[in-house]
């Protein structure tokens, strides 16, 4: 028999997941707006105030570690990611992380951009029983190297799926979630020109035809594109593959700073792209007590 | 709407009704001192609905100067079910020859909302088509206008390329016959606002026109590749195409029409906001015209 309970904290849970949203810290910062936080605690643990937690800060403490025992959301995963791998393995000297990254009509999870390029691929034990192939395919048209990250229970399936990609397993320890590679992915020698130049931005893409040819031919912004592409389909493999990190590596970041946010934040700091300044400010918004008036 | 104010000649008779929604004004303060300087009364909306304004304060404090001769804006508030509330806003703010604006939440039937509109400094309101409040306000001096949705958004804009043209509106012809001062809609934006946006997998041009039986219709002209984000130049280029084609077959020629020709000719693309501009402006210079030839 499932306990009625039981449906409370499904409902529970998934209301939590919904917390770690850049719009609804986006609307913190700029409107002083706390309602996505005092909403849930109004429903679901306001006789925990004073108890298990007394700042904002504390309750996301207390909703992220929630969410890592029992609800193992994409936020939960991409977290750990930045936690476990992001930090303590790969570095993040040199390196851009960036979140949702547009290749084709796929979105990687997450990209990271050093001597490489890496792209990540998020599969939750919440997530339908998708295949991979579809956005993998369009993953290896441009990034070196390509991962799918997925429970220990799930990952020996997906690695089946596709013998090229490499592996990350999430681990549930005792008392905290590790992350590890446990298939080093094969590297891609195919760069495609046509799927580059659609993921990238129009300065970005002038810029690294400019660097191989010297310099941009005549263009006007209706066949600035066209042109482009032609003359980057011209562009040796190893080369172009260097100028896209290379191109990639300029754009704006603040991955080097991440490991001064908060840990349950990261994440979400690295998605809305968030400075040293912004983040005292958040920082000083979050050590508030709680108050529902 | 500030080079409409400067383009638009000897003739105007158009009041823009305007809702501020960002705290910085910076349009506001570029825009209004246009619209003072080309004649162009404009209402103002004093208790936006939408955006980051918290009161009418913030509004009157940031645009002091703009706004201090009164003969040149209508102050405007959006009337919900909060009657009483305007009211004493109303009265509080001293302002006179005041519009009211209903929402779908009003009701004309409350004796609150009918003392609100009689009120002496209540000289427009703006409302949807509702009988109820033609008959209360006949003979009141009040000057009733009726406001039109008539942009019908598709979910995408790729949507506009099976949907090539539609008819936008006859309420011009008829408008005074009905017992009404003048009519309203929200040019070629939907009704309702949305902060934000992201690239389009699709560009479309809006373009309003008027046919021989002088009904306005609306033509919508999309960009024909839409599977990604990327080339949006190129999109642009595609619809602006077909726009230029058909600007060209009608022989239409206002100033946002010459504009979208020199974008189109001059192979540059300016920006989507310069689309919307166009499209919007277009519908304006329109409007304005008609208006012009059925006086």
């Amino acid at each position: 028999m499932v306990k009625i309970d039981n449906n409370n904290t499904m409902d529970k849970l998934r209301s939590y997941s919904s917390v770690f949203s850049s719009t609804s810290f986006q609307k913190l910062l700029q409107y002083d707006d706390y309602s996505f936080l005092n909403a849930k605690i109004e429903r679901f643990d306001k006789p925990r105030i004073g108890k298990n937690f007394n700042t904002y800060y504390d309750y996301i403490q207390f909703i992220y570690r929630a969410l890592t025992k029992k609800y193992r959301n994409e936020y939960v995963y991409k977290n750990t990611f930045v936690n476990k791998l992001l930090l303590e393995q790969y570095g993040v000297k040199n390196t851009v992380a960036i979140n949702e990254f547009r290749v084709g009509n796929s979105i990687a999870d997450i990209v990271l951009f050093n001597g490489t390029s890496k792209a990540f691929e998020i599969k939750t034990e919440l997530d339908s029983n998708k295949r991979l192939e579809g956005q993998l395919t369009d993953y290896t048209k441009i990034f070196k190297k390509c991962y799918v990250i997925t429970h220990e229970s799930l990952i020996e399936k997906y690695l089946r799926e596709n013998e090229h990609i490499g592996g990350i397993e999430l681990i549930e320890r005792p008392k905290s979630l590790v992350m590890r590679e446990v298939r080093a992915a094969s590297e891609n020698e195919h760069i495609d020109a046509d799927t580059l130049i659609r993921s990238i931005r129009t300065t970005e893409y002038k810029s690294i035809v400019k660097q191989y040819h010297g310099e941009l031919p005549e263009m006007n912004s209706f066949n600035m594109f066209d042109t482009c592409r032609d003359l980057m389909k011209q562009i040796p493999n190893e080369q172009l593959n260097h100028l896209f990190i290379e191109e990639l590596k300029k754009r704006k970041s603040n991955t080097d700073i991440i490991r001064t946010f908060h840990n349950e934040l990261r994440h979400l700091c690295l998605a809305m792209n968030i400075n040293a300044e912004l983040y005292q400010e958040l920082n000083s918004k979050l050590s508030k007590p709680i108050n529902l008036s | 709407m500030r080079e409409y104010a400067l383009q638009r000649r000897d003739n105007n008779n158009i009041i823009p009704i305007i809702e501020p929604v960002k705290k910085t004004f910076n349009s506001m303060k570029l825009a209004l001192p246009k619209l003072i300087e080309g004649d162009v009364k404009f209402a103002l909306i004093l208790n936006p609905q939408v955006g980051e304004i918290n009161n009418t304060q913030e509004i009157t404090d940031a645009l002091q100067e703009i706004l201090a001769d009164c003969s040149k804006w209508i102050p405007a508030y959006i009337v919900s079910n909060n009657y009483n509330a305007i009211a004493s806003q109303i009265a509080e703010s001293g302002y006179t020859d005041v519009m009211l604006i209903c929402s779908d939440n009003t009701d004309s039937s409350d004796a609150d909302f009918d003392s609100l509109v009689l009120l002496p400094s209540v000289k427009y309101i703006v409302a949807t088509e509702n009988k109820t409040l033609k008959r209360k306000l006949k003979d009141s001096g009040k000057e009733l206008i009726r406001l039109d949705d008539k942009f019908k958004a598709q979910k995408r804009n790729s949507d506009y390329l099976l949907m090539a043209e539609e008819k936008f509106s006859e309420v011009h012809l008829f408008y005074n016959e009905d017992g009404y001062s003048g009519f309203s809609d929200y040019t070629v934006l939907v009704s309702s606002y949305i902060e934000g946006g992201a690239v389009p997998y699709a560009v479309a041009i809006h373009l309003t026109y008027q046919k021989d039986n002088k009904e306005i219709w609306i033509k919508h002209f999309a960009s024909v590749t839409n599977d990604d984000q990327s080339n949006i130049q190129g999109k642009f280029a595609q619809a602006a195409e077909k726009a230029v084609a058909f600007l060209n077959a009608k022989n239409i020629h206002s100033f946002a029409s010459e504009e979208l020709r020199r974008y189109y000719n001059g192979r540059l693309y300016p920006g989507l906001g310069m689309v919307k501009k166009i499209s919007i402006k277009n519908h304006l210079e329109l409007m304005n015209d008609i208006l012009k030839i059925d006086e």
